[in-house]
C-alpha cells in the first residue's frame, strides 16, 4: 500500500506533505475540507486531475486532521494505491432523517458481499440519523464485515454538510466505499473519554433523535440552566454537555449523544443518533486528560486489532464536540494518537458530527458521539 | 485589542507600557489572550455545572427524605394493621374456643337438666316415702312392744310358736337395724339430691348472666363435681377467707374453678398430694381465689405457652388445650387476671383475681 498528502491553505495553496510516491495510479482519494472549501468545484477539479482514474470520497467537516496538524478552513487529499486490495464506491442521497434507514440498507445492498471485507461509510452530517442508518447497514452487511466512518461535518455552524461520492460534494448524500481482499487487515478503536456528572434523569419524551423532556421537564430549558450565558451559542455549545445513555436492557452498552440542532418552538433537541423513552442520561463534562488519553486508547485498540501488521495509514475521525473544547489544545490528541501508532503511518481524517465503529469487542458498528474514532489500514 | 486582565498585568509588568509591545507579537498574544479567556469560560461553566448540580442533588435528597418519610409511615401503617389482624385473628381463635366450650357445656347442660328433672320426680317419692317408712317402722316397733308386753298372759303353746318366729325373724337385730336403715337410706337420698343441687348449679347454661353470687358456694359445688377426679390423689384444704358477694356470671367461673381443680389433680403423680383452694380480698375492690398444688409444676419454657388455645401437654384425647385458654377469656371478661407461679417439682399456683363490682358497660354486656 502507497500513501501520498497534501493539504490545502488559503495562504499557500496546495502543498505535498511528504514524499509522494502514488501519482496518477492511486485506487482511492480520501478528500476532507471545510465545507465552503469542498462547495468550491475547483477542489473536486484538482484532486480528479492528478488521480484520474481513483475513487474520490470525503467530506466537509468541523476541522481537518493532516497528520498531527488540525486545520480549518482546509482540504486534506489522502492518496492511496493498493498492491492487491480492490474498491468499490455505493451512494444514496436522503432528502430527510427518515430516509435514514432505507438508505443504509440500499448502500449494503449495492456492495457485493463476496470478497467484502470492510465499509468506509460517509454520510450528510444533518440530514441522517446515524443510529438507523447504522441499523439499515447492519442489517443488510455479512457480520464479518467491520464498518467505520463518520457523519460529516460544518465547523461549529451546522447549517450544511456535504459528501463526495466520487463526484462533486453535495448536500443529502452518503459514500460507501467496500474494500475487497484477503490482504488488507483493518484495526480500529473508537473511546469517549468523557465524565459524565450529575443525577440520572430519565428520557420521559422523546422521538427517534429528537429529545424533549428528562424527568418531564423540558431538554432545552436544563441545557440553557446549565449553558448559562452560553446558551446563546446553541446548537453548538451544547456540544459540551453531551449525554451518556444507559438502557436498563441487558447487553445494552452505554452511549453517547450529541446536539446536532434545537427547534425553539418545540422545545426540542435533535441528536446525532437515537435517544429512546425509558432510557436513562446524563449531562457529561469535558475533562483535557481523559480526552486526550481516550484518543491514545482508541489508537491503541486500532494497533491491537491489527496484531502483527504495520499500519500504513490511518483514518482519525473525531467529534466536533471535542474540537469545540480542547480548542488551542485539540492537536494534542492528534499527538497522542501518533504517539501510538509511530512515526511511519500517514494521519488523515476529520472532525465529525457523529462517528461509525463498532463498539468494544463485537463486530456490530455502533453510531457514536463525542469519540475519537480511529480505523487503521494494513496491507501484506 | 483587549487583553485578558491577568496577560494584561503581565504584559505591563514584563515589558511596560502596552504600545511598547513588538507588533510581529501580536498574533502570538492574541492566541495566549484566546486560551486565556477560554480557560475562564471553561472554570465559570464548570463552577456554574456544580453549583446547579450540587442544587439539584439536595433537592433530589429532600425529595428522597420525603419518600422516605412518606415509605415509614405506610410501613407503619402496615405494620399497625398487621397487628391489629393478629389481634383479631387471636379474638377469633378465643372466640371460637369459647363457642366450642360454650356448646360443650350447653350440651353438657341440656343432659344434665334433663337428668336432673327427670331424677327428681323419684327421688321427690322416694324421700317423701321413706319419711313415712321412718313412721311406719317406728310405730310397728311400738306395737311389737305392745306385744311383747302381753305375751305372758298367753298359754304356753302359743308362746313357744312366737318365739320360734321371733327367732327366725331375728327380731333382737330387726329392731336394732330397721330404723338404722331409713336413717341411712334418707342420708343417702340426701346425698343424691346434694349432687343434683350442685350439678344443676354447676351447669347453670341457661342464667349465664351477671349476678352477685358467692363464690364459696361456686367453689363447694365445684368440688363436689370434681370428687372423683381428686379424692384418690389429693386431699383437698379449703383456706376460705372473707368473702363479699361478687358480681360475676357464676357459671363460667365454676368453669374456671373446674378446669384449674381438673389440673391440680393431674399435676400430682406418683405420691398422694394437697390442693389448697384460699381465697380472700386482694385490695378493697377485688378478691382472690388461689388454687394451689404440690404435683410436678410446669417448667419455665412453656408457662409463656399455657394460656395458648389448643396447647396442650397432655397425651392426645385427654386434653383439648382449650381448659387454660378459655379460663383465661373467661377472666378477662370479667375484668380479671390470672397469675401463674410455678417451681418444676414443687407445685403450681394459679391465682385468679376479680374486681368485686363489673363496670357497667362490661356488666351490660350479653354472656
Amino acid at each position: 500500500m502507497k500513501v501520498e498528502q497534501k493539504t490545502w491553505a488559503a495562504a499557500e495553496g496546495w502543498r505535498s506533505t511528504g514524499e509522494g510516491s502514488v501519482g496518477a495510479g492511486a485506487h482511492l482519494v480520501l478528500l476532507f475540507g471545510a465545507t465552503a472549501r469542498m462547495r468550491d468545484p475547483s477542489a473536486f477539479r484538482q484532486v480528479r486531475a492528478w488521480y484520474p482514474e481513483a475513487l474520490i470520497v470525503g467530506c466537509s467537516t468541523a476541522g481537518e486532521i493532516c497528520g498531527t496538524k488540525v486545520c480549518d478552513d482546509s482540504l486534506v487529499s489522502t492518496a492511496v494505491r493498493f498492491e492487491r486490495t480492490h474498491v468499490r464506491l455505493a451512494r444514496a442521497q436522503v432528502d430527510s432523517m427518515d430516509q435514514s434507514h432505507a438508505a443504509g440498507a440500499s448502500l449494503a445492498k449495492e456492495l457485493p458481499p463476496q470478497g467484502l471485507s470492510y465499509v468506509l461509510i460517509l454520510s450528510d452530517g444533518l440530514k441522517v440519523n446515524g443510529t438507523e442508518l447504522v441499523r439499515g447497514l447492519r442489517g443488510n452487511l455479512p457480520d464479518s464485515v467491520v464498518v467505520t466512518g463518520g457523519l460529516a461535518g460544518d465547523g461549529p455552524d451546522f447549517q450544511h454538510t456535504l459528501v463526495c461520492a466520487n463526484d462533486l460534494p453535495a448536500e443529502g448524500q452518503l459514500a460507501a466505499v467496500g474494500f475487497y481482499g484477503e490482504q488488507l487487515h483493518i484495526g480500529y478503536g473508537s473511546l469517549g473519554g468523557w465524565d459524565a456528572f450529575g443525577p440520572e434523569r430519565l428520557i420521559t419524551r422523546s422521538k427517534s433523535n429528537v429529545l424533549y423532556e428528562l424527568d418531564g421537564r423540558s431538554a432545552l430549558e436544563l441545557y440553557k440552566q446549565y449553558l448559562g450565558e452560553h446558551a446563546a451559542g446553541l446548537p453548538a455549545t451544547a456540544l459540551r454537555f453531551p449525554l451518556a445513555l444507559r438502557s436498563e436492557q441487558e447487553g445494552s452498552s452505554s452511549l453517547v449523544r450529541t446536539v446536532l440542532s434545537i427547534d425553539e418552538q418545540a422545545q426540542s433537541m435533535t441528536f446525532a443518533g437515537d435517544v429512546p423513552e425509558g432510557t436513562y442520561a446524563r449531562l457529561m463534562k469535558a475533562n483535557f486528560d481523559s480526552l486526550i488519553d481516550g484518543a491514545a486508547g482508541a489508537a491503541r485498540a486500532g494497533l491491537e486489532r491489527l496484531g502483527s501488521f504495520k499500519p500504513d495509514l490511518a483514518v482519525l475521525i473525531s467529534c466536533v464536540g471535542r474540537k469545540l473544547v480542547l480548542k488551542q489544545r485539540v492537536e494534542e490528541e492528534v499527538e497522542s494518537v501518533r504517539e501510538v501508532l509511530g512515526p511511519d503511518p500517514v494521519l488523515t481524517g476529520f472532525y465529525s458530527y457523529g462517528e461509525i465503529s463498532p463498539n468494544g469487542g463485537a463486530n456490530r458498528c455502533e453510531l457514536h458521539n463525542q469519540t475519537m474514532t480511529i480505523t487503521a489500514f494494513s496491507e501484506s | 485589542m483587549t487583553y485578558h486582565k491577568l496577560l494584561e498585568r503581565q504584559l505591563r509588568r514584563f515589558f511596560g507600557a502596552l504600545d511598547r509591545l513588538p507588533p510581529e507579537l501580536a498574533p502570538f498574544l492574541a492566541a495566549v489572550n484566546d486560551a486565556y479567556r477560554a480557560a475562564d469560560e471553561d472554570g465559570h461553566l464548570i463552577e456554574r455545572s456544580l453549583e446547579l448540580m450540587s442544587q439539584e442533588l439536595t433537592e433530589r435528597n429532600a425529595q428522597l427524605r420525603m419518600e422516605l418519610v412518606d415509605r415509614q409511615h405506610v410501613e407503619q401503617a402496615l405494620l399497625r394493621e398487621k397487628a391489629e389482624q393478629a389481634a383479631l385473628i387471636k379474638k377469633l381463635e378465643d372466640t371460637h374456643s369459647q363457642l366450642l366450650q360454650s356448646e360443650k357445656m350447653a350440651s353438657i347442660g341440656q343432659l344434665a337438666a334433663g337428668l336432673v328433672h327427670e331424677l327428681n320426680n323419684p327421688i321427690g317419692f322416694v324421700n317423701s316415702n321413706l319419711g313415712t317408712l321412718h313412721g311406719y317402722v317406728a310405730e310397728l316397733l311400738k306395737i311389737i312392744d305392745a306385744f311383747e308386753a302381753e305375751e305372758a298372759g298367753l298359754g304356753e303353746e302359743a308362746r313357744q310358736r312366737l318365739a320360734a318366729i321371733k327367732e327366725g325373724a331375728e327380731l333382737a337385730l330387726l329392731r336394732e337395724d330397721a330404723v338404722d336403715l331409713v336413717d341411712e337410706s334418707t342420708d343417702g337420698l340426701r346425698r343424691v339430691r346434694q349432687i343434683i343441687r350442685d350439678l344443676t348449679d354447676f351447669s347453670h347454661v341457661s342464667d349465664a348472666q351477671w349476678q352477685w353470687a358467692d363464690l364459696h358456694k361456686g367453689l363447694d359445688s365445684t368440688l363436689n363435681i370434681v370428687n372423683n377426679e381428686v379424692k384418690y390423689v389429693a386431699d383437698v384444704i379449703r383456706e376460705y377467707g372473707q368473702l363479699p358477694e361478687v358480681e360475676c356470671l357464676p357459671s363460667q367461673l365454676n368453669q374456671v374453678f373446674l378446669n384449674m381443680l381438673v389440673n391440680a389433680a393431674q399435676a400430682i403423680k406418683g405420691k398422694r398430694g394437697t390442693i389448697t383452694v384460699r381465697t380472700g380480698k386482694s385490695d378493697g375492690e377485688h378478691i382472690f381465689v388461689e388454687i394451689s398444688d404440690n404435683g410436678e409444676g410446669i417448667s419455665p419454657e412453656i408457662q409463656t405457652r399455657i394460656f395458648d388455645p389448643f396447647f396442650t401437654t397432655k397425651p392426645v384425647g385427654k386434653g383439648t388445650g382449650l381448659g387454660l385458654s378459655l379460663s383465661y377469656s373467661i377472666v378477662a371478661r370479667h375484668r380479671g387476671c390470672i397469675e401463674v407461679r410455678s417451681e418444676p417439682g414443687a407445685g403450681t399456683t394459679f391465682r385468679i383475681v376479680l374486681p368485686v363490682k363489673q363496670e357497667a358497660q362490661s356488666a351490660a354486656e350479653p354472656a
